[in-house]
């Protein structure tokens, strides 16, 4: 990985992810420092590029109109749903042990087998409606 | 009235005196192997490239393209060197970072 061309993994992934200012530049230092410092340092140099782009495209919103502000909003209103949709599909589940526990047949653990399934598909599709409907990241 | 001054953070006042070293234009990685050698710690070439953005902003550096060459996939070093404002600004950095620490007796030594 140390000698010789470059990957081609690397190369594409640099030509998308180096940064906005310089991009030419940033690349082409990586490309003429590969077989003096190796793949290695390449690829930890090529990651530290998507890290810096992605913080700063999440502070600055530089790749999309929306403010920082609806980010974290984003974030907190999805986080929220997400953490309640887990403790009310918990709560639903202990009674319904609850209930197999006291019924103790068979038909009653497939029947709530199948109402935790539809439970948690059923969280699972209104946070990701309700996260399609709030502004993105992009 | 004392104009209102934005101060550099600290990798872009390192990026600007590798920048004004007297070795000739700089361009990227020379850049960031002087902090190193200096730092003695290993820095992001991306992060360095963001501090020039910076700093070119600012009016401190100043960027020319060089030569494309096989090794480098056809892409051409940017070279950067300093303006009147950035080896100004350089120079007031050293002397604030200078007096500052002047004082203390913990770090006598420390600054040239």
């Amino acid at each position: 990985m140390s000698s010789g061309q470059p990957q081609g993994l690397l190369i594409w992934l640099l030509n998308r992810c180096a940064p906005e200012y310089g991009h030419d530049s940033f690349v082409g230092d990586l490309l003429e420092q590969y077989e003096l410092r190796g793949g290695w340092w390449c690829w930890r140099q090529a990651l530290g590029a998507i890290r810096a782009r992605a913080i700063r495209g999440l502070l600055t919103g530089a790749e999309s109109d929306v403010p920082i502000a609806e980010y974290i909003g984003d974030l907190v209103i999805s986080s929220s749903l997400a953490i309640f949709a887990l403790i009310a599909l918990r709560t639903y589940a202990e009674l319904m042990i609850g209930w197999i526990t006291t019924t103790r047949s068979e038909l009653s653990t497939i029947v709530v087998s199948i109402l935790i399934g539809v439970g948690l598909t059923a969280s699972v599709a209104i946070v990701h409606e309700l996260r399609a409907g709030a502004p993105t990241a992009r | 009235m004392r104009r209102p001054r934005e101060y550099l953070g600290q990798l872009e006042l390192m990026v600007l005196l590798s920048v004004v070293r007297p070795e000739g234009d700089a361009y990227g990685v020379q850049i960031a192997k002087f902090i190193e050698e200096a730092s003695g710690r290993e820095v992001s070439l991306a992060s360095v490239y963001v501090a020039l953005e910076r700093l070119e902003r600012k009016g401190l550096v100043t960027s020319s393209l060089g030569d494309p060459t096989p090794q480098r996939g056809g892409r051409a070093r940017t070279y950067f060197k300093p303006t009147a404002s950035g080896l100004k600004e350089a120079r007031a950095a050293c002397a604030t970072l200078k007096r500052l620490s002047g004082g203390i007796a913990g770090l006598k030594g420390s600054l040239a």
